[in-house]
């Protein structure tokens, strides 16, 4: 918890600086807005630093597959456990968005919040900055938190700090970097962990792109949770971390809907989850096939 | 026994009258959705002044612009208005209102800003479209793609 807090302060650390060297007051600042480099604020299994103009309601429809190993048994993993997210975002401003989601697995119920706090200008502010964050409560049933059972044991924490670019009519990309945090987990996983992740767009027509992404989770903490006393402290990727994840789709985008349709690793759709308990290895074969669908309604 | 026979004749006229206002609804709200059609079709559209002045920012012969507009009418215009601006986009047909045929002399006898009022303004059936293209250079860049259809 200790660390969540000093990773949250961290991260508003940075976002002051950004704020304190705001281009907003500079004359130069008057240069035309660029195009958003992305549709939608959502981009298969990551988050995009695209906000909605103010006043915009978002549903959101997030569904992923069971894996593929199985081919036709249950065919490629569209007969088996699956894994639904259903919520709504809302503009408060051009810059803000809040959000509620329901999640199938865990029954993770989250809140999220979503700020972009610069935006990149033709021949201006090179890139567009923005935040995303949330906390999400596991609705399970409280014996799957072990002994010493609270309330708190339910909640989990993850902020992202996000750098895009759109780089002329046709490629966008964003990198990222990630703090999540869970009050309690399992055993051999560990409360918290950074991940890197940078998403890439090429629109191939106006209204179709194809789409990829990268995410790399690390844990924070000992490396080995049983050996602590040759246990190097820090950040680590092992056998026991949650796998990284990768994404290779399509994205098909309309004046009021965003379609992905990919293939990735992680079941998890909660980000959180999916940086801290990713089980699958895109490299073996337990690749997934996800969707998502957004529609928007401006007021 | 006949006080039965009795109830469910009455319940049986009722049905009937029932089922007799539903047709009658029916055939009126198809009437008067022809009539209103029929009304809106020959609807003048008046263009506020602050808009029919406005001039566009697209400099003439401009080919980026003309590929941005195009990109954003084929996103977002181009389901009812079609890929020519003829009106036939596969959304058309499910319109009270005709979405007019851009290519038409008298449609582009407008001005550039009488176009950029009813294409973002809108009315109606016709969305406001303010918060879908929110750059105004973008917005003068579908104007300049709509003139295209014309030529």
């Amino acid at each position: 918890m200790k660390r969540s807090i000093l990773g949250f302060a961290l991260i508003l650390f940075c976002v002051g600086i950004v704020s304190a060297q705001d281009p907003e007051g500079e004359a130069k600042e008057k240069k035309p807005l660029s195009r958003a480099p992305f549709e939608s604020g959502i981009f298969m299994d990551n988050m995009t630093v695209k906000t909605q103009p103010s006043n915009t309601l978002e549903f959101v429809l997030q569904h992923r597959f069971g894996t593929i190993q199985k081919d036709f048994e249950d065919l490629f993993g569209i007969w088996g456990a699956t894994n639904i997210r259903i919520g709504v975002n809302y503009s408060m401003t051009d810059n803000l968005t809040v959000g509620f989601g329901t999640t199938k697995n865990s029954r993770y119920q989250d809140l999220s919040l979503r700020y972009t706090f610069f935006h990149q200008r033709d021949g201006g502010f090179p890139l567009t900055i923005g935040y995303y964050g949330d906390i999400a409560l596991n609705a399970t049933n409280k014996t799957n938190f072990g002994q010493d059972y609270t309330f708190i044991n339910r909640l989990s924490y993850y902020h992202e700090l996000m750098f895009a670019r759109r780089f002329g009519r046709i490629f966008s990309m964003q990198v990222s970097c990630a703090f999540a945090h869970y009050n309690k987990v399992d055993s051999t996983k560990k409360n918290d962990a950074l991940s890197f992740s940078a998403i890439a767009r090429l629109k191939v027509s106006p209204q179709t792109s194809v789409v990829l992404s990268y995410e790399q989770p690390f844990y924070l903490g000992y490396d080995t949770p049983f050996i602590l006393k040759y246990g190097q402290k820090g950040m680590y990727y092992n056998s026991t971390t949650s796998k990284l994840n990768l994404n290779l789709g399509v994205e098909i985008s309309t004046s009021t809907h965003v379609f992905h349709i990919f293939f990735g690793a992680a079941q998890g759709i909660v980000p959180q989850d999916i940086v801290i308990y990713n089980k699958n290895n895109f490299f073996n074969g337990e690749i997934i096939i996800g969707f998502n669908m957004t529609r928007l309604w401006n007021f | 026994m006949e006080l039965l026979i009795n109830m469910s004749n009455s319940k049986h006229k009722q049905m009937k009258k029932t089922v007799f206002y539903a047709i009658g609804c029916i055939i009126a709200f198809v009437f008067l959705t022809a009539s209103s059609t029929q009304a809106q079709t020959a609807k003048p559209w008046p263009v506020p002044d602050k808009y029919s002045n406005m001039k566009s920012t697209v400099k003439a012969g401009d080919a980026t612009a003309l590929t941005t507009g195009k990109e954003l009418w084929a996103k977002q215009c181009k389901s009812c208005h079609g890929s020519k601006g003829l009106g036939d986009g596969p959304k058309a047909a499910m319109l009270k209102t005709s979405p007019g045929n851009f290519s038409a002399a008298a449609f582009q006898k407008q001005s550039d800003g009488a176009i950029y009022y009813k294409s973002f303004i809108g009315r109606d059936e016709m969305p406001n479209f303010e918060k879908k293209v929110t750059s105004e250079g973008d917005r003068w860049a579908i104007v300049a793609f709509i003139r295209t259809m014309g030529k």
